[in-house]
């Protein structure tokens, strides 16, 4: 039963791949005139255009296009950026884990504030811890992200002087400096996401406390903290699972702003420049990338699904 | 077991007094504050029950039976409160002891069993890890002989696949299998007494009937005192001594179930008689009884079942009519208890239709 559920997943999985590489692909043919004069700029000689067009393949009929690009994409090689001189897999190589370990980071920092906010706001709902809880979640969710990742420039950089400005150091130079470099962005980055976790995770376990089976347990003499960690705790988490998910999307697009923000040379970074100078391998590189995790990253929530509530996939 | 008994055992008469108490309600009144006004959901309920005891709680849906359950275990939601009364079980007083203390009696001591056995399983948890830590909790048992303790147990409640089931998740089982699971896990510690509120009402007839002989199992073989909430008084007529009638947070009628049964002092009970299917005189349609308990806001003075009583009188609606002894161990709250003859499904004149007492 689980094994068809998961499969038909991965099915999914494959399908919502293939779309999104159509119209990541269509992305480039819907600008409309010629790519290659685009690419190239008012500047481009008209034989440094057919130059472009003829190494770009764009000659070729719409559909082998694609399917050299797939073909190519699948193996690993997403073509060479026009700009840089590099290939588009080794930029990426290069950025990606920066863009990863700043969502990790950013999911780390949500869930270890998020979740046990959502515990003291549930088990103590509508107090004045409650309230002040739900406002700055509030608050957190309706901040644009850039105006926060200034203000904890302008607090924790400039003010006290305490963590970088800005930049990057990768975890092999100098661990502690890759993480002090890390903090603000983020925390900037997690804020929302991590309102978002508290918000339902509170309201999933105010939900799931009212449950008979909580009264049971109760009723059994089980102690209030092992009723609250262990029975509600692991029931509440399901819809929350959901929610950590979906916005792995958010997060990803996030990272983009942010790495503006505080000049850390990520994914988001390279799409950024990539569609400002209309380097199209590098988007479509980068865009592939980008929907590939969050796909997979939601696949991986999938399965945690079946883990955590046995009844999913099965039959009832 | 004499060392137990409560010093208010005395002021009990009636037939079961040399059997120990195990449990006493005096004057219990439990309150919750709402928008409109504070509900006196039950409002000074005595009750006792005795060691091996089988004591029925009955009256319709929202006469505060289960808030009396929750108030004796304190299971209480949120905003109730125990307003006074005593609680004794074994001799001491429960509103004095700490909540951690009151915790450590839930499963232990007294266990408890609901009416959703859908909804009162965890489902994201096997039965063996829900009853695993009742007995983590309340005993020492490390984990083989908690498992070996489950299987035990299940096969105990009448579960002939203990092992499969102990691995199984709630929605696994079928609803009689919930009830079982849920049963055993009440009685993991081999509580003195068990509280059944209403156990068999989510279930089939089938089902009911087998859930019914475990408990009576229970009682015989364990010596499990059970207190039986229900609305229905035929469950009653088959497990219980002695019955308690709830009406709207009060106690209308307390007497043995065979005197119930053959006369009924209150014309409450006797209408909930009425109620049962097989029980009313054939020449009377099925009866349901007319209008509905009365807010608990405010109640004022007189007798509570005034707008449904067919006997009502004058004197009814200004005088609270006081609990008193109408026979040995017999009691009712009503003014012309011993002046009316109320028909009860085995006096005579029903004798011919119903010969023995009523079966399941
Ligand atoms: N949370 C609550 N808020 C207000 N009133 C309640 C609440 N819970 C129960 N009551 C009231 O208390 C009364 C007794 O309820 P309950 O003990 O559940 O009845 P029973 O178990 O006999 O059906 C009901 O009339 C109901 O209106
Ligand atoms: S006291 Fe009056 S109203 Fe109440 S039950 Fe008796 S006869 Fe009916
Ligand atoms: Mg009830």
């Amino acid at each position: 039963m689980r094994a068809r559920f998961l499969l038909a997943k991965l099915l999914w999985t494959v399908f919502v791949l293939f779309g999104s590489s159509l119209l990541i692909f269509g992305l480039m043919h819907l600008v409309p005139g010629d790519p290659a004069r685009a690419m190239l700029g008012p500047l481009g000689t008209p034989d440094a255009v057919a130059a472009l067009r003829e190494k770009l393949g764009l000659n070729d009929s719409v559909l082998k296009q694609y399917t050299t690009w797939i073909t190519h994409a699948v193996r690993g090689d997403l073509g060479e950026s026009i700009l840089l001189n590099q290939s588009v897999s080794s930029l990426l190589a290069q950025r990606l884990p920066i863009t990863l370990a700043l969502s990790f980071y950013a999911l780390i920092f949500a869930l270890f504030v998020a979740l046990p906010a959502s515990v003291i706001s549930a088990t103590r709902k509508n107090s004045l811890l409650d309230y002040g809880a739900r406002l700055t979640a509030l608050i957190g969710v309706a901040m644009p992200s850039f105006w926060l990742g200034l203000m904890l420039i302008l607090l924790f950089a400039v003010k006290l002087g305490v963590l970088p400005v800005f930049g990057y150091v990768s975890l092999r130079e100098d661990p502690v400096d890759h993480l002090r470099h890390m903090v603000l962005p983020a925390i900037t980055l997690g804020a929302a996401y991590s309102a978002l976790i508290y918000e339902m995770n509170r309201s999933s376990l105010i939900e799931v406390l009212q449950q008979d089976y909580i009264r049971t347990a109760h009723a059994s003499g089980i102690p209030s903290r092992l009723v609250l960690f262990k029975y509600a705790f692991r029931n509440a988490l399901v819809p929350t699972i959901t929610v950590i998910g979906i916005q792995i999307g958010y997060l990803m697009s996030g990272a983009l702003l942010v790495e503006a923000v505080f000049a850390i040379p990520g994914m988001g970074r390279l799409l950024v420049n990539g569609v400002l100078s209309r380097d199209y391998p590098v988007v479509q590189g980068a865009m592939l990338v980008t929907v590939l995790i969050f796909v997979f990253a939601n696949l991986a929530v999938d399965m945690l699904y079946t883990v955590i509530d046995p009844r999913i996939g099965r039959k009832r | 077991m004499m060392s137990n008994l409560s010093p208010l055992q005395q002021i009990n008469s009636g037939a079961t007094r040399e059997m120990g108490q195990l449990l006493e309600v005096r004057g219990l009144r439990t309150e919750i504050p709402t928008r409109r006004g504070v509900v006196r959901a039950v409002d000074g309920v005595d009750l006792v029950l005795h060691e091996g005891e089988v004591v029925g709680l009955v009256g319709e849906s929202g006469c505060g039976k289960t808030l009396t359950a929750y108030s004796i275990l304190d299971l209480l939601p949120k905003p109730g409160v125990v307003a006074a009364g005593e609680i004794h079980f074994r001799g001491e007083d429960l509103r004095r002891k700490s909540t951690e203390e009151r915790r450590a009696i839930r499963g232990n001591d007294i266990g408890m069993i609901f009416q959703e056995p859908l909804s009162a399983l965890n489902p994201v948890f096997t039965v063996e890890t829900q009853i695993g830590d009742v007995l983590r909790t309340h005993t020492n048992l490390d984990s083989t002989a908690i498992k070996e303790r489950v299987v035990e147990l299940l096969g105990h409640v009448g579960i002939s696949a203990p092992e499969r089931v102990a691995r199984s998740y709630p929605f696994e089982l079928s609803g009689g299998m919930r009830q079982r699971v849920l049963i055993a896990m009440a009685i993991a510690c081999r509580p003195a007494l068990l509280i059944a509120d209403e156990p068999t009402t989510a279930l089939d007839a089938t089902i009911q009937a087998q859930i019914m002989v475990l408990l009576q199992t229970l009682v015989e073989e364990d010596g499990v005192s059970i207190l039986l909430i229900t609305h229905d008084l035929a469950l009653v007529a088959e497990l219980c001594d002695r019955v308690y009638v709830m009406y709207a947070g009060t106690v209308v009628e307390m007497a043995p179930v065979e005197d119930l049964y053959v006369r009924p002092r209150h014309p409450y009970t006797s209408a909930l008689f009425q109620c049962i299917p097989g029980f009313q005189p054939s020449d009377r349609p099925l009866a349901a009884i007319e209008g509905s308990v009365p807010m608990l806001i405010d109640i004022p003075p007189g007798c509570r079942f005034a707008d449904r009583c067919p006997y009502v009188a004058d004197r009814c609606r200004t005088e609270t009519p006081p609990l008193v002894d109408v026979g040995a161990g017999h009691r009712a709250a009503c003014h012309f208890a011993d002046s009316l003859d109320l028909p009860g499904p085995a006096s005579e004149q029903l004798e011919q239709d119903h010969a023995s007492a009523p079966v399941y």
